[in-house]
């Protein structure tokens, strides 16, 4: 009916309770732009209104009756049009009916559960909105607002450092140590690089962050690995015995926490890629996985200053320093100017319970406060 | 002019076209600018250390050679000096000069002055500076003179603009006048006016910017790039720099512009993008100085406005960490340090924590270039800011930190820095091993720097420098084991820091010397060090306190470690150890002067070291030859006395160590600077002793080379020795002393043989008949005075026959002849024996030995010219020698010689006298008639009519005079014949010519004077008349 303009229609608008107070955080869309959503928790409540005015007054609007529904969706790109749903939850607002002048309705949805974060991926979408729909005979009325989730995570139990010694044999022996394996997104990673053999005339050297996504399952696995950032820690090409600071603030980047497995569609991890760069531009690199987590910001986090003093190989926490490797010496094929290490034992084995538990994670070193 | 110097004139590199810049002048010191030079030199030259010659263009220091890529013997000092000298002048300009050899910097050239001031006039240091600039004006800098671009904005400001533009245009230009207001004008400043041109655009509130920044500039085209494709690096280098920093502009000007606007991210953006540049490797490290200055002044406005920002409350920290996103290293970390430091000034963070992150963070750049850069920028910022408090000062806060901290963070910082540096030794190809050992000597200072601000630290006291800056910095250098960096940084050590603490550390340091890698020169360092600590006694010693605080045995302390380094340097050089006991000798002279025993002691230790290396006789010319050489001069040199240096046993011994040529040196020296000082030898033991020292210069010796010696030079040598005889001088009363050096010198100086005695001999035996004329003197007061008196004539005798001996002809028979005189004139007993005895020995050399008819006349006249003197002869003894004196006149070969030999000996029988007469003369007028009578005859006999006339007219003088002295024999008529003579028979034969004229003019002239004699009678009674003398 309204192709010829006849029919009634409307406008849907759904105002949630505490709009102008609410936080709003940015998320990517698909094109690549960013848009701010309001921003939701895990547990939350969901309520508001929603109004629906119509388009010409004095005509009546019939409908088949009124609802809205809150959904989590994963999305994968290359299976479009079969969206998994995680979350529904629907309620109805009207029966079928008619409506005569502009209505509005209260909707709560109670300490809804809301188990992932907001993703945009190269791959796979995940989102959480609300939608209303006003049930039609031909075409339903249909207004969709999307909503920023982030999930926040405790401290972690464990969060013992990365420290591992690779090399190549009789070229390059390095040991680095990243102050821990688990950051929050505006942490800060604080290490070092100690250098025990070199015999290659390094260029620089940079920690890349790399975000793999992984989605899919069984032989259908696709993974994207994209670099977020790279940043050069060396310039120029030490001697044995030099060791190398490396502090880099996450803040900047565009990171997501870790998501593992999520509803079994979709993962994204992220590893710290140490990359060293010879001048005859071959490349070296040792990539270690680190867990990323959001923290709830309420405290404002002081800044880190001293870099965490490297522990020469021979004191403490001998046991995490059997994890030491050899990295086998390049393959000599043209195209493998890449030389991996070899697949790394058992990422992290098991924190011993002796290591002393990080009091004040994230909350900055204390001794560095003024 | 710089190719007209006479040292290896013409050999090159010079032009012989009048044209050209080079022209060499066509001879060596042709023009007078250059003489005057050379003059000027020489006549200063034995007091002068260094020569300067200051040119135009290109930066250079530049020492000799300039005909030779050889380098001079001393290039290592000349090198060291001109060092420090350009770490001076970049100090204050910040230019860089290039040192080095001219020939091996620039090219080969000769003739040039430093060249011959080194070789020529042997002075020590001698360099040619090239000034500014490096060739963009080349010879002609210009001011740099700005256009601004004004536009005045209300009527006030430009009336002012008017006001200049009317009346001081001639210090503004302005390039169009000011028209109304909000009309832009451009207006050209004088450099020396731009400051206040800017203050009153800003009094008066004007819209202004640069509009060009150096006019010359932008007149002046650059220079094009060569077509054929491939640039040299140098201009491959000006390329790269001149792209460098016109980013750097670009970028500096956006990042200003968006202070201006408060915009902080874009400017640290653009500041980042501008420091981006600093990560190049193309430049060479000059240009990439050149780069990091500019930027550095760039970063000091982002600093400025940082601290101002912060000062008005924003928060630092956040910008500390902003900072830290920039994703590479370089524009990271200078950004991290330029708000660093920020940070500090504003205090917020602790300035301890602070400064220990940015020193640590900059471990990142390990290429060292541009981490010696980055660490220096991080020296620099922070000079100001370190912790300089005492460990116990209540502000040392926790947090502010103490001095320790500084110490930490300087020498961390040192230390990472000079690890750089000293990899740098180690990267790209071997074969550019010099070209980087170059760039390193350039880019030394940086990490000198280090130590400067260490010792800067006002809170660092002797006990803190003792135990822990000290030994820190030591370890450092002593673990980095490169030559280059451990010279310069142990240098850098003795210079920095106070004399006083390197006087509490002297053990630590010394050690630390001797485990320095074998290349380093630790003499040289060593030399500095005793040099700084000489000075340092000269200085408390003017102040009226001991040099040395008595319970430091410097000295000892010095010679002991010197004794183990060599020991613990077996292969070092042994003239770099003989340097080494010449700035030990200079600390004994500056620090110890009374000490003497010393010096000796030096002397001896170098005598022991040679015995150690073997070395029986060292070749001068060798290292340590002129090291010996040089150890020898310094207490010649300081003490100015021969007779002082009597006192060193060891002075003679380390003498003999040298070959001939170095004996000889040092004796010349030795010689020469007695003469100066006119230090006299007063005994006999000195004598002998003196002339051992000497013996080169005055006898053959074993080792002498026997190749031909420049005639002259041995004749300057030994006229040297002559003159040195004249010292030899006991006290005015001791007379005999005096007797006895004289043999004790004859006795020396009698073996150098027979090219030596002429020159030495003769001054013995005037200095012997001097020392008779004394005795003579006193005579009343020593009775044996006439005994004596004989005994030195005899001694004299035997000088001189020692020369007759020695073939010589003319100079024993002047000797004998002075020897008669001198003994008719001092009167004892047999004086009148022996003054015959010497004058019948001048007659018997004068008959046996003189053989050339020239001598022979010469040595006559001189004979017959003593005898006249002579008054002591009695008759008995006069008369044959004054008849033999004739006889031998007309014995000689030529008539015209005969002649005037003759016209000679008749003054004999004249004026001479004899013993009888008792002074009075003889006035024998027959005799001297006879004589005139017989040079008449012989005169005539000459066959040519010219030399006849001469002869005859100089014959009518003689005549006159004796007829005017009133010899009776001779008479108007005797004149008379003699003009006619002349007139008459010989002019007429004569042809004309100049000869002619002579002879008439001459004759005319003695004419005149008896036409005037003639006419004027004398009234006196006793001249003769000349009555009757025919002129016409």
């Amino acid at each position: 009916m309204s192709f010829f303009g006849f029919g009634q229609s409307a406008e849907i608008d759904i105002i949630l309770d505490g709009a102008a107070t609410r936080r709003t955080a940015e998320v990517k869309t698909e094109d690549g732009k960013k848009e701010r959503l309001f921003l939701f928790f895990d547990g939350e409540s969901l309520s508001g209104k929603v109004n629906i005015t119509l388009k010409r007054p004095g005509y009546k609007l019939e409908h088949q009756g009124i609802k809205i529904e809150f959904l989590g969706q994963i999305e994968l790109y290359y299976d479009r049009g079969n969206q998994h749903e995680f979350t529904s939850l629907v309620k109805e607002l009207a029966r079928p009916g008619e409506l005569h002048h502009n209505t509005s309705y209260d909707f709560d949805f109670n300490q809804v559960e809301k188990p992932y974060e907001v993703y945009t991926g190269t791959n796979v979408k995940l989102r959480y909105f609300l939608r209303v729909t006003v049930v039609r005979r031909l075409t339903d009325l249909v207004k969709e607002v999307d909503l920023a989730v982030h999930t926040l995570s405790s401290y972690p139990e464990m969060n013992s450092s990365i420290k591992m010694e690779v090399g190549i044999e009789d070229s390059l022996h390095i040991e680095f140590e990243y102050n821990k394996s688990k950051y929050h997104l505006k942490d800060v990673i604080v290490g070092k690089i100690y250098f025990l053999l070199v015999r290659i005339k390094i260029r620089h050297m940079e920690i890349a962050i790399i975000r793999r996504e992984t989605t899919g399952s069984g032989p259908n696995v696709f993974n994207e690995n994209e670099t977020i950032a790279k940043y050069e820690i060396m310039d120029g090409s030490p001697v044995r015995g030099e060791s190398i600071p490396i502090r880099v603030f996450l803040a900047g980047y565009d990171l997501t926490p870790t998501m593992r497995d999520i509803n079994k569609k979709f993962s994204v991890r992220y590893y710290l890629n140490l990359v060293l760069v010879d001048e005859e531009e071959r490349r070296y690199f040792k990539q270690q996985e680190i867990t990323l987590w959001r923290k709830g910001d309420r405290i404002r986090k002081s800044l880190q200053m001293a870099p965490v003093p490297v522990t020469t190989p021979t004191n403490g926490e001998s046991d995490q320093l059997q994890a030491f490797e050899k990295i086998p010496t390049p393959v000599s094929e043209e195209a493998s100017l890449e030389d991996s290490p070899t697949e790394e034992p058992p990422p992290n084995p098991a924190p011993s319970e002796d290591i002393p538990r990080v009091e004040s994670y994230a909350e900055g070193v204390p001794t560095e406060d003024a | 002019m710089n190719r007209n110097f006479d040292f290896h004139w013409d050999e090159g590199g010079s032009s012989d076209l009048p044209c050209a810049e080079t022209y060499n002048g066509g001879a060596a010191f042709s023009e007078i600018e250059s003489r005057i030079i050379r003059d000027t030199i020489l006549g200063i030259a034995n007091q002068t250390l260094v020569y300067l010659t200051v040119h135009s263009y290109g930066q250079y220091w530049l020492t000799p050679w300039g005909y030779t890529a050889d380098l001079p013997a001393n290039y290592d000092q000349l090198y060291d000096l001109a060092v420090r000298a350009v770490d001076k002048l970049t100090a204050v300009y910040g230019t860089q000069y290039t040192i080095g050899s001219s020939t091996n910097v620039l090219y080969v050239n000769t003739g040039p002055s430093d060249d011959w001031a080194m070789g020529g006039a042997g002075i020590p240091y001698a360099y040619t500076l090239e000034l500014r600039d490096t060739g963009k004006y080349g010879f002609e800098l210009p001011a740099e003179y700005q256009v601004y671009q004004v536009k005045a904005k209300d009527r006030v400001s430009f009336d002012v603009l008017v006001k200049l533009y009317n009346e001081r245009s001639d210090v503004y230009d302005f390039w169009t006048e000011p028209r109304y207001v909000d009309f832009t004008t451009d207006v050209m400043v004088p450099p020396a006016f731009t400051k206040t041109f800017v203050d009153v655009l800003e009094a008066f509130n004007m819209e202004y910017h640069i509009k060009i920044d150096d006019v010359q500039h932008t007149i002046i085209p650059m220079p094009t790039m060569s077509k054929s494709g491939s640039m040299s690096p140098l201009e491959d280098q000006d390329k790269l720099l001149d792209e460098a920093l016109s980013v750097v502009k670009v970028q500096a000007l956006q990042m200003k512009r968006c202070l201006d606007k408060r915009k902080l991210m874009d400017a640290l953006k653009h500041a980042s993008t501008m420091l981006g540049e600093l990560r190049t490797s193309l430049l060479s490290p000059k240009s990439y100085y050149e780069l990091y200055m500019a930027i550095c002044d760039e970063l000091q406005h982002l600093e400025m406005y940082l601290l101002d920002e912060f000062q008005n409350g924003r928060k630092v920290a956040d910008l500390y960490e902003l900072v830290q996103y920039a994703g590479n290293i370089i524009p990271r970390l200078y950004l991290l340090v330029t708000v660093g430091v920020v940070y500090i000034k504003t205090n917020e963070q602790s300035r301890r924590d602070i400064l220990r992150d940015l020193v640590e963070m900059c471990r990142g750049v390990q290429h060292p270039l541009r981490g010696l850069f980055l660490r220096n920028y991080l020296l620099q910022c922070t000079r100001n800011l370190l912790p300089d408090l005492a460990e116990n000062d209540p502000l040392a806060t926790e947090s502010y930190g103490n001095v320790r901290d500084a110490v930490d963070f300087i020498q961390l910082n040192f230390s990472e820095m000079n690890k750089l540096w000293v990899r740098m030794a180690y990267q790209g190809h071997s074969r550019d091993k010099e070209r980087r050992e170059r760039e390193r000597q350039e880019l030394r200072l940086l990490v000198g720097t280090n130590l400067v601000r260490l010792a800067q630290l006002d809170s660092v006291d002797v006990e803190l420098y003792k135990k822990v800056v000290l030994p820190g910095i030591l370890e450092q250098v002593v673990s980095c084991r490169d030559a280059l960096a451990q010279e310069y940084l142990m240098e850098c050590i003795i210079q920095v820091f106070p004399d006083e603490v390197h006087l509490d550390t002297l053990h630590t340091y010394l050690k630390a010397c001797a485990e320095l890698h074998t290349d380093v020169k630790v003499h040289v360092i060593l030399v500095a060090l005793v040099e700084r600590l000489a000075a340092y006694g000269q200085r408390q010693q003017a102040l009226g306190q001991p040099p040395i605080p008595p319970h430091i045995p410097l000295f000892d302390i010095f010679s002991d470690q010197i004794g183990n380094i060599a020991q613990a340097r077996p292969e070092m050089p042994s003239e770099n150890l003989v340097s080494l006991q010449v700035s030990l000798i200079s600390l004994a002279f500056r620090c110890y002067p009374e000490k003497i025993n010393l010096v000796d002691k030096v002397l001896e230790s170098t005598l022991v070291a040679l015995d150690k290396i073997a070395v029986e006789k060292v070749d001068f010319d060798s290292a340590l030859g002129k090291e010996l050489n040089r150890l020898l001069r310094m207490p010649i040199s300081h003490y100015n006395s021969l007779v002082t240096l009597l006192q060193l046993p060891h002075f003679g011994q380390v003498l003999q160590r040298l070959d001939f040529n170095g004996r000889k040196s040092v004796a010349l020296h030795l010689v020469n600077n007695a003469l100066d000082n006119e230090t006299y030898i007063t005994t006999q033991e000195h004598v002998d002793a003196v002339l051992n020292m000497l013996a080169p210069l005055i006898c053959d010796q074993p080792d002498q080379v026997l190749t031909g010696q420049d005639a002259e030079d041995f004749a300057e040598e030994q006229n040297l020795m002559a003159r040195m005889i004249h010292l030899l001088a006991a006290e005015d009363t001791d007379l005999d002393q005096q007797y006895r050096m004289l043999t004790s010198a004859r006795k020396q100086f009698g073996a150098g043989g027979a090219r030596r005695i002429p020159f030495t001999l003769p001054p013995l035996i005037y200095e012997a008949f001097k020392l008779a004329r004394k005795y003579f003197d006193v005579r009343q007061e020593d009775e044996l005075w006439e005994k004596k008196c004989e005994k030195i004539f005899t001694f004299c005798h035997q000088c001189i026959a020692a020369l007759v001996k020695a073939e010589l002809a003319e100079l024993p028979l002047r000797l004998f002849l002075q020897g008669a005189l001198a003994a008719s004139q001092i009167i004892f007993g047999t004086h009148e024996t022996l003054a015959y005895e010497f004058i019948s020995q001048a007659f018997t050399l004068y008959e046996e030995e003189i053989s050339d008819s020239k001598a022979q006349f010469a040595a006559l006249t001189l004979m017959a010219a003593s005898l006249e003197k002579l008054d002591c002869f009695s008759e008995e003894n006069s008369a044959p020698v004054r008849s033999k004196c004739a006889l031998l006149a007309s014995a000689l070969l030529r008539k015209p010689d005969q002649c005037r030999a003759l016209i000679l000996v008749s003054n004999l029988f004249w004026s001479s006298t004899t013993k009888e007469l008792e002074g009075k003369p003889m006035r024998d007028g027959k005799k001297v008639l006879e004589c005139l009578r017989k040079a008449g005859k012989v005169a005539t006999e000459c066959l040519d009519p010219g030399v006849q006339a001469q002869l005859i007219v100089e014959l009518v003088n003689v005549y006159v005079h004796f007829f005017h002295q009133g010899n009776q024999h001779i008479t108007v008529t005797h004149i008379n014949e003699l003009i006619s003579k002349v007139r008459q028979d010989l002019l007429p034969q004569l042809e004309n010519s100049d000869e002619k004229e002579l002879i008439e003019r001459h004759l005319g002239a003695s004419c005149e004077m008896l036409r005037h004699r003639r006419d004027n009678p004398s009234t006196t009674s006793d001249t003769p008349s000349y009555q009757g003398i025919i002129l016409d």
